[in-house]
């Protein structure tokens, strides 16, 4: 752990563990002393405050005090007694009173939270009655100014509860189900946190979809981020979905730990916090990639793990003090970029806190020298995007504001047009690059370069007029000689059909020469996902020592792919046979982010 | 606002243990001349805490140093008065370092993380019946005597090895005592 001083300029290296550590649900909080706790708290005028490490250990969970910053700590204390709860927990928080607070999903028959009034010296587990066991995730903490404790959680039928406990978790209110108000069966990953007195938010990747969210061949739920907000102690919340047009997943999501198959692409852990200013921001990972997946898509399309923050644009704050006056005029808007090729400017922004009225329109200025934009157009605020047609030439200047019922809104920022990046074709070199990849991120770095996945890229490049086929560019960092044997190099695609195929690389054959291959996944009954190989592919497949494989496909072998389609979730794996060849485990080694390609045929790059 | 009484778990001074079934407290199985002589500094505050859970009795004591990353966790688990074969703590010891008692323990949510903690300890020879130190972000090292085990938790800049020998060092200390009550 590193810890810094100065907004993350710089960053000191804190005790740390001498070995790797075998623990899990590491997590770190701090907040003030309880300054009538017995024994009282240490001296400590370096840090006002105290810091908390708390984690997994065999079947308990310990925290562990700093009172430098995160330098050092003390010892591990046990949070629960040994029988009393399961080792998986959710985040520690400290009140502004010095409480501190570790929550937990299974203690006997309820979720509870465990409390510690004496500086983290000892702890009590104090139950929510109302509540069942979770599923699988951690419930969240929230505490007030005032000291009230928001627990949120998700109950052993999937809801997305509340409950709210006003004597440091001695007594619980009545757990309200959030979710049902917006008719969310099923709720995974709860956020909770809260500022203000009488103020709180709970976060959490919501369904209305009923069933087992984890029947991978059979749960079709399609998943958002919801935000339940309340400002009144929790006697009432209004809940929102946040991305309704975007979703999160489409299918299950794997909450059972390590046994999962490969919708174990949402992690627990997701957090909710609130700004200087009293705005909420949510961190979650993203299955639903925007480009690559919809509400319409097949669930294997929305395996994606992109790391996704919300942010919050309008309404009341969990700092009352920064509520905005509404309804008002639009906040302005944020441009983006100028972007200048052949067919005109596109102008693109981000779309503003809307004043707590709908917006109805942005207004467009242009001008030809900087501070001198006039209106050019007003467009529908349906679009945070315009393409000047009149621009293709030229230095222009733009702005934009946001219309609603109650007004206009401020400029924010002004734009001068640049040249846009050259759009990659796929008729020549490797084609158009669909994913790439960090170098340098595979497993036991840097040892297994030739594992290192830097990115995929596909072309279609003409051969012959009856010739429809896939070159299929995997990038890894090297691939000298001797190549790594027992691997395989391996890219996934889903197909317009619905079914997912792959091609790959793999040195696990005698000799451990590389063979070039294709087939299609299947799902077990078991939820895990099987590699099924249907044949060779293109003999002119080729890998050479600079990393570069290139695997080349019929298109008609893999879902009989036109030009038109689209193939989504593109994304590669490459993996080691551990324990040797029929004995040992394939082990992953590095893995991607999904992207998704249109075809555009073989016929269209003919002379080009 | 209906309010449901919670089920509350106070702290109190564990110093009735003993009549050979429920461990002796925990504040008093580490000598403070053990501790002076691993870390060069007397017990400024020793806090109990201890609980009864069903077949099980806990104690445990925050031995507070005048450093404090010098401070000691200790815990102690043993058999309850409802234990009447004296096993309990036994069992569960088997059931984290040797595996899941049985298939249902296998299937329970999150199980398979806490697996992998289990698979990170490693094995300290000549030390009670059994011992283990558990590589973690601080240092912890639990012992297994008879019808009890032990835990202690050290913390401060130290290399894993030092962590382990000044707890090994208390252990042994703590083990004595444990044998004398006995």
């Amino acid at each position: 752990m590193a810890f810094s001083d100065d907004d993350g300029n710089t960053w000191l290296q804190s005790q740390g563990s001498g070995q790797p550590a075998g623990v899990d649900h590491q997590t770190v909080g701090g907040g003030p002393y309880n300054t009538s706790a017995t024994p009282p708290p240490p001296p400590h005028p370096a840090y006002n405050n105290t810091v908390y490490y708390c984690s997994q250990d065999i079947a308990t969970a310990f925290c562990a005090r700093s009172d430098d910053g995160g330098l050092t700590f003390g010892p591990g204390v046990p949070i629960y007694n040994l029988t009393q709860c399961s080792g998986i927990h959710g985040h520690v928080k400290v009140a502004t009173d010095g409480t501190v607070y570790v929550p937990n999903r299974g203690c006997g028959a309820n979720q509870a939270v465990a409390v510690s009034s004496d500086n983290g010296l000892t702890w009590a587990v104090r139950p929510i009655p109302d509540s069942t066991p979770a599923i699988g995730n951690d419930p969240s903490v929230g505490i007030a100014s005032d000291g009230t404790v928001y627990f949120g959680y998700q109950d052993s039928s999937g809801a997305a509860k509340i409950a709210v406990s006003r004597d440091e978790g001695k007594t619980w209110s009545s757990s309200v189900n959030v979710g049902a108000q917006a008719s969310v069966a099923n709720a995974v990953f709860p956020a909770v946190a809260a500022g203000d007195s009488q103020r709180a938010a709970f976060f959490f990747i919501g369904s209305t979809t009923p069933g087992n969210l984890q029947d991978t061949a059979n749960y079709k739920g399609i998943w958002y981020p919801f935000m339940a907000v309340t400002y009144d102690g929790g006697a009432n919340y209004f809940v929102v979905n946040t991305s309704p047009t975007d979703p999160v997943q489409v299918g299950s999501i794997c909450i059972g730990g390590t046994t999962c198959g490969a919708d174990r692409n949402l992690l627990d852990f997701n957090d909710l916090t609130i700004d200087s200013q009293g705005r909420l921001l949510a961190g979650f990972a993203d299955g639903c990639v925007a480009g690559a997946c919809d509400a319409s898509s097949p669930n294997t399309a929305s395996r994606s793990a992109l790391g996704t923050v919300i942010r919050q644009s309008g309404g009341r704050r969990m700092f009352a003090t920064y509520d905005p006056a509404e309804p008002a005029a639009p906040g302005a808007p944020e441009i983006g970029t100028a972007l200048q090729s052949s067919t005109g400017t596109l102008l693109t922004w981000q779309a503003p806190d809307n004043g707590g009225a709908p917006l109805k329109q942005y207004l467009i200025y242009r001008g030809t020298s900087s501070g001198n934009e006039t209106l050019l157009t007003k467009i529908n605020a349906s679009k945070t995007s315009f393409l000047d047609t009149k621009a293709a030439t030229g230095t222009f200047y733009y702005r934009v504001a946001a219309i609603n019922q109650y007004g206009t809104s401020k400029l924010c920022g002004e734009v001068m047009t640049t040249p846009a990046p050259p759009i990659p074709s796929s008729c020549t070199g490797t084609g158009v690059t669909v994913v790439t990849d960090p170098t340098g991120d595979q497993a036991a770095a840097p040892a297994n370069s030739q594992l290192d996945i830097e990115s995929i890229s596909i072309a279609e490049k003409f051969v012959s007029s009856t010739t429809n086929r896939l070159t299929i560019t995997l990038k890894v960092a090297n691939l000298n000689t001797p190549v790594t044997p027992n691997a395989s190099w391996t890219v996934f695609f889903t197909a317009p059909n619905g079914t997912e195929y792959f091609v790959n690389m793999n040195s696990d054959g005698a000799g451990g020469t590389p063979v070039f291959q294709y087939g299609h996944t299947s799902t077990l009954a078991t939820g895990s996902t099987q590699q099924n190989t249907d044949g060779t592919a293109d003999a002119s497949s080729t890998f050479s020592s600079d990393g570069t494989i290139s695997i080349i496909i019929d298109d008609g072998l893999i879902g009989g792919l036109k030009a038109g389609d689209t193939i989504v979730n593109v994304n590669g794996k490459t993996q080691l046979l551990v324990g040797g060849d029929g004995t040992g485990l394939l082990e992953t080694i590095d893995s991607t982010a999904a992207g998704r390609y249109i075809l555009v045929g073989n016929a269209f790059c003919q002379g080009k | 606002m209906r309010q449901i009484a919670a089920v509350l778990i106070l702290p109190t001074v564990a110093m009735a243990a003993g009549a050979g079934k429920v461990p002796a407290g925990a504040c008093s199985l580490i000598p403070s001349a053990a501790i002076q002589r691993a870390f060069g500094e007397p017990i400024a505050n020793a806090k109990p805490l201890s609980q009864i859970a069903g077949e099980l009795s806990y104690s445990h004591c925050f031995y507070s140093l005048p450093t404090f990353t010098n401070s000691i966790s200790l815990s102690l688990t043993g058999p309850s008065p409802a234990d009447a074969d004296h096993n309990a703590a036994r069992e569960l010891w088997q059931r984290w370092f040797h595996g899941a008692a049985n298939d249902a323990d296998r299937d329970a949510p999150g199980s398979s993380e806490e697996r992998e903690a289990a698979a990170k300890a490693a094995p300290v020879p000549d030390l009670g019946d059994e011992a283990f130190w558990v590589h973690s972000f601080v240092g912890n090292l639990y012992v297994l005597k008879g019808s009890t085990f032990l835990r202690i938790s050290i913390g401060g800049k130290l290399t894993d090895a030092e962590r382990q020998a000044r707890a090994r060092a208390l252990a042994v200390a703590a083990l004595r005592n444990l044998d004398r009550r006995h």
